[in-house]
């Protein structure tokens, strides 16, 4: 309208916004502080490789070559619609990482005590040859226990890589040609959070014919109720599937404090209408955000879980008109309550024993294959016994019966098993079962009951017809309602008609053990179930190491998955067992596999299971006060078990094959291998044969000869001594020979029995290893301990892989920066120990002959070598067959001057014999081809051909993922067929759309990726599901790895018999003993209490703790919450300085006095390290300890069982644990805190 | 421009010790009686402490060496630890002191930190003389730190640092000099765990001790 006087295309400067933002002209420098602090040169992922399940992907910021800062990555690939994302993951703890890389702390340089230094530059100027030089420092005995007892006590100087490498080297190369190759052993926890860096000292080991220890069962994380239940090391629902759960009760676990990244779902899912209920003595961050909270006395669970199954067995199963029928039918497919136990007459009745089996019956049922393994139930279609399919004896030497469709594997028609014989019964018989808290169980500070040892039930039972005659049987289930104590209406005075009655396992009988009233156990128990039959199975319990670290965890864990399986939950999205302890779940582990213990050159690797291991050579068992009889079931033969200790049983399940060895035997297994050949015999004969007329003897049989000591160790990744090694005190007394807190005497010193089956000696062993080196990116209290000490590259200075049990995905750690200082990648530093190895090995080692002992196990043939009754060769109960009745014997060449190359290079094995986990194998030649081309070839040495290049790290990740099915379709698919050919269906559709996909370390780092299905596991990855274990058995009819194929509910081996755990029962907890003998004579205040030691708030085990950010929101050092009743005992007020004492040893720290802690009871946090402001102990006289300075390994001889179905030994899977929670320490005020600074 | 060789041999001699460190002790003794510009007294300490480097077993000094500034944050010859300890600040303040080098023409060619002391000494030997002395003065106080915990210690290491003191034309912060030293010898104070982990203003420059 205006054109010429207006502006067409301006308009003034003046407001905008309808007058809510205006324009200035005032200086915008300020605005720099904001840009510079998100100012970088690039932004590079990675995670924190710490021993911690959340696995969470981080973006590193680098400016000039420096790691500035980091934040939480949010591209997680997007969950499904209606269910939350996986991010925000991280915590305060990752957060604060990025200083560690140039803190104070930081390992900087090689180091070595000065000490040893010396002895060795002097060594090397008389011996030109470095094995020799190590040989003359450790062969003067006298001389060599100095510098062993200045082991942490400082000392170090820096050294460079030359050196130490020859060091190391030359140990090694000196102990494998003196004491052999079984003599060096090396400890690294949870591959999954770093998978190459484990696999750089595994492989190095595996190569060289060392020893990988295991660390699962160590940590005392391991559940062996899994193993025992499921045949499988621990398999669990993602967290994600929490919120697919409608009732989830959270069980000694601390997910806030423990799973912060997962939390979120614990919280989401509540919005969704969700209840939480929280079990747990203390009031835990937890407790505080759930809908109700149970606290029953710690240790006690396992009587709170029978009372809740109970209740469930009673309302669910037995009274008609609220019986489930989901339950019922779930029970009858997927465990094996319907199969049938026979009954011993015993005096007054009857004592269940094992499971029928079809050899059991004339003409082995006219099934030739595995009869023995064969297991039988009644079928209600013909009312006739038949043998179902997928028993464990038709998963070997046969094709396609292993499933659980319910068929009778014979004739292939179709069953209808029958659960209980209650309206079939011949006859109402006795039962005996064990009671292991009534009047002969005396604690201080834990109750009994006032109920018979044995306690005898009415059970229906059936007479049938056998080859040894007519026999009493009865079914699981049947036996299983009477273990609870319920009446079936059979006049039963033992069993509980109400839930009012004082009787095993009533809710009232649990009040009086626990302290929880009777009528939330019965409303918890209703609700849970309700939900579960209401939603077929969508109820879980989220469970935690305060449940497995006591002694009789298998206990507190068979009744909570009693409880799971009654309910029909396990296998069920939104329902089952969440186990969260330690394992971080190595999913693409057959890929890994080769990688890290060199299964592509030799087979197979010496494993050893490292709570054994530590029992016998740290010299624990030289002060068992624990007797067998103390633990056996009141329905045992005792006469079987007299003169046996625990290390007693140790031994014996070592020379059955059962538990691994290591070292194996008395001699250098490759100078046997030498002695056999000269004598003309295979290594196996010969061995036998030395064996049997005792000129050789298992070296677990005399730990304590020198010639059996473990030599040199290696710890990477780990802070063994700082955090997992219970026994801390033995550890520095007895393995490296240095300044102690051990005042428990000796069994000789105590005059009480000793071992029978273990030479005794009356001199202490001390100082056993003569190397100790120790990789870390900081100085951590195992650092501290060590003689060499070896800087690596932190998490952001490296490539890798890692994964979780958490979440789905696969994602890396990358190399930020480079290694600062003078440090290396694990990867770097073994392939360097390797190189030097090599060069020196030359000359001292050529192609030698290693023999192998290997255990009886799991997931081959020879799990089931050992069917009916257990049998020692040594008692002369059988003859020495390896593989049946003992180790097997494999003979490994290894050629010592071609380690180096061997080590960069994939050999030709996985070409000859394919790959494979957990009992399916595949071909895997197209993989390899894929590898050469991807990598390149290698051809590292004239006499070799052209391998595949693993030089790097990353083209070790490169190895792992094109190998394992969870990152190449192709390779799925191919392990989804093998399996099929065992369970005669077809499953390769789990895994058939993702066939073409190869997941690639590049493409990781472009975004986190969610794994392929993989038989490995147990749960699928899928658009409809979330992850949850069990979710094929239940789904595609895959049998568990199990005796019955089913969940074992029943463990009928003879030790589980003996030992009163054939069903679950309330064992209360162990007396350790520890505190009598110490107790304060001088009439000073003090206080015993129960020793607890969770995972804390502002560390990841030790890693974190010595960090100013997480000790400033902590108090700045060792610390100990006790209840406010306790502290006022002990006049001791909040912040002040406390001694806790007993024989083991002595810990200093600051009291927290808090409401949280329940009287009785002491926690500390694992793992404060004793580098970080440790107070003098007036009581030892050095430096205050760490957690484990008061604690001492307990095995238990349930948990040696082998050669038997799903209780065979595994690398982690199975075995003895560390656990640490029945022990009790005195409590005192330190008045006077000395720090030893003059 | 004058720079002085006196920077360039207190920093050899606050290196971890090595033979060839111990062979090149003469000259630094010289160089530091030429340039003169550490009082007499302390050029007789310094003298001292190279008779005491060149005359002990040289593991044992490296023994010594590792144990005084390896393991003991409170000694960290890493300027900026005790500045920021293990807070994010540490790492734009890094980034910051490497491109001040880069402006005076020099870039790091060793796996070593912009912070390290002996590394800031150096560079302090290759600019003008009156420059070094202002740059000297920005970390003063954590160089009276030093100084005044290995005194304690009865340390002789502490003449590298009481010269370097003596030599800066500005005084450290006695104030923070008297908190940092009052308790526990060696070890961090609370009241310094405090303060490292105060909030500080936005955009407030952190205090410097």
């Amino acid at each position: 309208m205006n054109l010429w006087n207006a502006l067409t295309f301006f308009k003034k400067i003046d407001d905008f916004s309808d007058g809510h933002g205006i324009r200035t002209n005032e200086s915008r420098s300020w605005e720099k502080a904001y840009r510079q602090r998100w100012q970088h040169d690039k932004v590079v992922r990675s995670t924190h490789g710490v021993n911690c399940t959340g696995s969470c992907s981080w973006k590193i910021y680098v400016k000039k070559g420096l790691v500035t800062w980091e934040t939480q990555q949010t591209d997680y690939p997007r969950t499904r619609p209606d269910l939350p994302n996986h991010e925000p993951r991280g915590c305060a703890r990752g957060a604060s990482f990025s200083w560690y890389i140039y803190s104070a702390a930081r390992l900087k340089y090689p180091l070595v005590r000065a000490d040893l230094v010396r002895r060795w530059q002097h060594a090397k100027t008389i011996y030109p040859n470095a094995i020799e030089a190590w040989q003359s420092i450790v062969e003067q005995e006298e001389q060599a226990k100095e510098y062993k007892a200045a082991r942490g006590k400082g000392g170090f100087v820096r050294a460079d890589w030359d050196t130490v490498t020859e060091i190391i080297a030359a140990a090694n190369i000196y102990t494998i040609k003196k004491y052999g190759p079984d003599r060096i052993i090396g400890f690294s926890p949870i591959p999954a959070m770093s998978m190459v860096s484990y696999a750089a000292g595994s492989r190095y080991l595996s190569l060289i014919g060392g020893v990988c220890m295991s660390f699962y069962d160590w940590y005392c994380d391991l559940p062996p109720s899994s193993p025992q239940t499921w045949g499988e090391q621990t398999d669990v629902p993602e967290s994600a599937d929490w919120f697919n759960s409608n009732y989830i009760i959270l069980w000694g676990s601390n997910v806030p404090q423990t799973r912060t990244p997962d939390a979120h779902f614990f919280t989401e899912v509540r919005y969704k209408g969700t209840k939480t209920a929280v079990i747990t003595p203390d009031y835990s961050e937890a407790a505080k955000l759930s809908d109700v909270w149970l606290a029953p006395k710690q240790g006690t669970d396992a009587a709170l879980a029978l009372a809740l199954g109970h209740v469930v067995l009673k309302e669910y199963y037995l009274e008609p008109k609220t019986k489930s029928k989901y339950f019922e039918d779930y029970c009858k497919r997927y465990t094996d309550m319907p199969f049938l136990v026979i009954l011993q007459p015993k005096e007054n009745g009857f004592v269940p024993t094992r499971l029928v089996r079809a050899s059991d019956f004339p003409n082995n049922f006219d099934i030739n294959n595995n009869p023995e393994w064969k297991t039988v139930c009644f079928d209600a279609i013909s009312g006739e016994i038949v043998a179902p399919n997928g028993s464990i004896g038709s998963r070997w030497k046969e094709k396609g019966k292993w499933n659980l469709e319910l068929k009778d594997a014979k004739t292939s028609k179709p069953i209808d098993p029958l659960m209980s014989l209650i309206d079939s019964h011949d006859e109402i018989i006795l039962a005996a079962y064990p009671y292991f808290a009534g009047g002969s169980y005396q604690h201080d500070h834990f109750n009994n009951s006032d109920h018979e040892q044995i306690i005898y039930r009415k059970i229906p039972a059936r007479k049938i017809n056998l080859t040894e005659g007519d026999i009493y049987i009865a079914t699981v289930f049947d036996l299983f309602v009477g273990n609870y104590g319920i009446d079936r209406g059979l006049g039963d005075e033992k069993s509980a008609q109400s839930y009012d009655e004082d009787l095993p396992y009533t809710p009232l009988w649990q009040e009086q053990i626990t302290g929880v009233k009777k009528e939330q156990v019965i409303t918890l128990a209703r609700e849970f179930a309700q939900n579960a039959e209401d939603t077929e199975g969508t109820s879980m319990i989220i469970i935690g190491a305060a449940m497995n670290h006591w002694y009789h965890m298998d206990m507190n864990y068979r009744s909570i998955i009693n409880l799971l399986i009654m309910c029909g939950c396990v296998g069920k999205s939104g329902g089952g067992w969440a186990h969260y302890v330690g394992q971080e779940k190595l999913r693409p582990q057959s890929g890994w596999l080769p990688l890290a213990f060199g299964l592509d050159w030799s087979r197979p690797p010496r494993h050893m299971n490292s709570t054994s291991f530590f029992y016998s050579h740290t010299n624990q068992w030289r002060y068992e006060n624990l007797q067998v009889d103390d633990i056996l079931s009141p329905l045992a033969d005792k006469s079987e078990w007299q003169k046996l200790s625990l290390i007693d049983c140790n031994v014996k399940a070592e020379r059955m094959g059962w538990l691994p060895s290591a070292p194996h035997l008395n001699e250098n297994p490759i100078k046997l291998s030498k002695q056999a050949s000269q004598a003309n015999l295979s290594v196996a004969d010969y061995i036998t044969q030395e064996l049997k007329s005792g000129k050789l003897i298992m070296a677990s049989e005399d730990p304590d000869d020198p010639k059996n000591f473990p030599r040199n160790m290696f710890v990477w990744r780990s802070n063994l001594l700082g955090s997992s090694a219970k026994g801390h005190e033995y550890f520095l007394k007895h393995l490296l020979g240095t300044t102690h807190g051990v005042r428990a005497k000796n069994l000789s010193e105590d005059n009480a029995a000793k071992p029978s089956q273990v030479k005794w000696h009356e001199d202490d062993a001390c100082g056993k290893l003569d190397l100790l080196v120790t990789l870390d990116f900081r100085m951590s209290t195992t650092c501290l301990y060590s003689d060499i000490v070896l800087p690596t590259a932190s998490w952001y200075e490296k490539d890798d892989l890692n994964t979780s049990d958490m979440h789905p995905f696969i994602h890396p750690l990358s190399a930020a920066i480079d290694p600062v200082w003078e440090s290396k990648t694990d990867w770097e530093i073994y392939k360097a120990i390797t190189k030097k190895f090599q060069e020196l090995a030359k000359n001292n080692l050529g192609v030698e002959k290693d023999i192998v002992f290997l255990p009886l196990l799991h997931d081959t043939p020879a799990e089931i070598a050992q069917p009916l009754g257990v049998k020692d060769w040594k008692m002369g109960q059988c003859d020495l067959i390896p593989g049946k009745t003992m180790p097997n014997i494999v003979e490994v060449e290894r050629d010592y001057s071609k380690i180096y190359d061997k080590f960069i290079s994939i050999g030709p094995a996985l070409k000859e014999l394919g790959n494979g986990c957990k009992g399916v194998n595949w071909d895997t030649n197209h993989e390899i081809d894929q590898i050469a081309l991807l990598n390149g070839n290698v051809s590292p040495n004239e006499s070799m051909q052209k391998l595949p290049k693993i030089e790097s790290a990353i083209e070790a990740c490169e190895a792992i993922l094109l190998l394992a099915p969870e990152t190449n379709g192709e390779v799925a698919l191919k392990a989804w067929k093998a399996l099929g050919d065992a369970t005669g269906r077809e499953h390769s559709h789990l895994a058939k759309p993702r066939e073409h996909e190869k997941i690639r370390f590049r493409d990781l780092q472009a975004q986190p990726r969610k794994i392929i299905s993989s038989p490995t596991w147990s749960g699928i990855e899928s658009e409809e599901v979330s992850y949850n274990a069990s979710y094929t058995n239940v789904h595609e009819l895959i049998p568990w790895r199990t005796l019955t194929g089913r969940q074992q509910l029943y463990q009928d081996h003879q030790w589980m018999q003996a030992f009163g755990e054939a069903l679950c029962v309330y064992k209360p907890p162990i007396n350790t003993n520890t505190v009598k003998a110490v107790l304060p004579d001088d009439g000073s205040e003090y206080v015993t209490l129960n020793f607890i030691t969770p995972h804390q708030k502002w560390g990841i085990h030790s890693t974190f703790s010595d960090n100013l950010i997480m000790l400033t929101l902590s108090r700045g050092g060792p610390i100990v919450w006790i209840s406010e009743k306790d502290a006022k005992k002990v006049s001791v007020s909040d912040n002040d300085w406390v001694e806790m004492m007993n024989v083991n040893g002595a810990i200093v720290a600051r009291a927290v006095v808090s409401q949280r802690v329940p009287e009785g009871m002491l926690m500390m946090y694992h793992a404060q390290e004793k580098v970080i402001n440790m107070p003098i102990s007036p009581t030892t006289n050095h430096r205050g300890g760490i957690h484990n300075s008061v604690t001492r390994i307990c095995v238990k001889p349930t948990h040696m069982i082998g050669g038997y179905a799903q209780l065979s030994y595994g690398f982690n899977y199975y075995g003895t644990v560390g656990s640490n929670r029945d022990e009790f320490v005195i409590l005192k005020k330190l008045e006077n805190v000395s720090w030893g600074i003059e | 421009m004058t720079s002085k060789k006196t920077f360039k041999a207190l920093s050899i001699m606050l290196m971890y010790p090595t033979v060839e460190i111990q062979s090149s002790l003469k000259r630094i003794l010289h160089t530091l009686q030429h340039e003169a510009i550490i009082t007499q007294k302390n050029l007789q300490n310094l003298a001292e402490l190279i008779d005491f480097l060149q005359n002990s077993d040289l593991l044992d000094l490296q023994e010594q060496y590792v144990d005084l500034f390896d393991k003991n944050p409170s000694l960290s010859l890493y300027l900026f630890e005790h500045v920021y300890g293990e807070m994010r600040d540490r790492g734009q303040a890094m980034v910051d002191l490497t491109e001040h080098y880069e402006k005076n023409g020099l870039s790091i060619s060793q796996k070593e930190l912009p912070d390290y002391l002996p590394l800031f000494l150096e560079f302090l030997s290759t600019i003008d003389y009156e420059k070094a002395l202002d740059l000297l003065g920005e970390p003063i106080t954590i160089i009276a730190i030093l100084n005044a915990r290995l005194k304690l210690i009865n340390n002789k290491y502490y003449y590298i640092l009481a010269a370097l003191e003596d030599i800066s034309k500005i005084a450290p912060d006695q104030k923070v000099l008297k908190k940092s030293i009052c308790h526990n010898k060696i070890k961090i104070t609370c009241e310094e765990i405090d303060q490292n982990w105060e909030e500080t203003e936005a955009f407030a420059t952190r205090k410097k001790m």
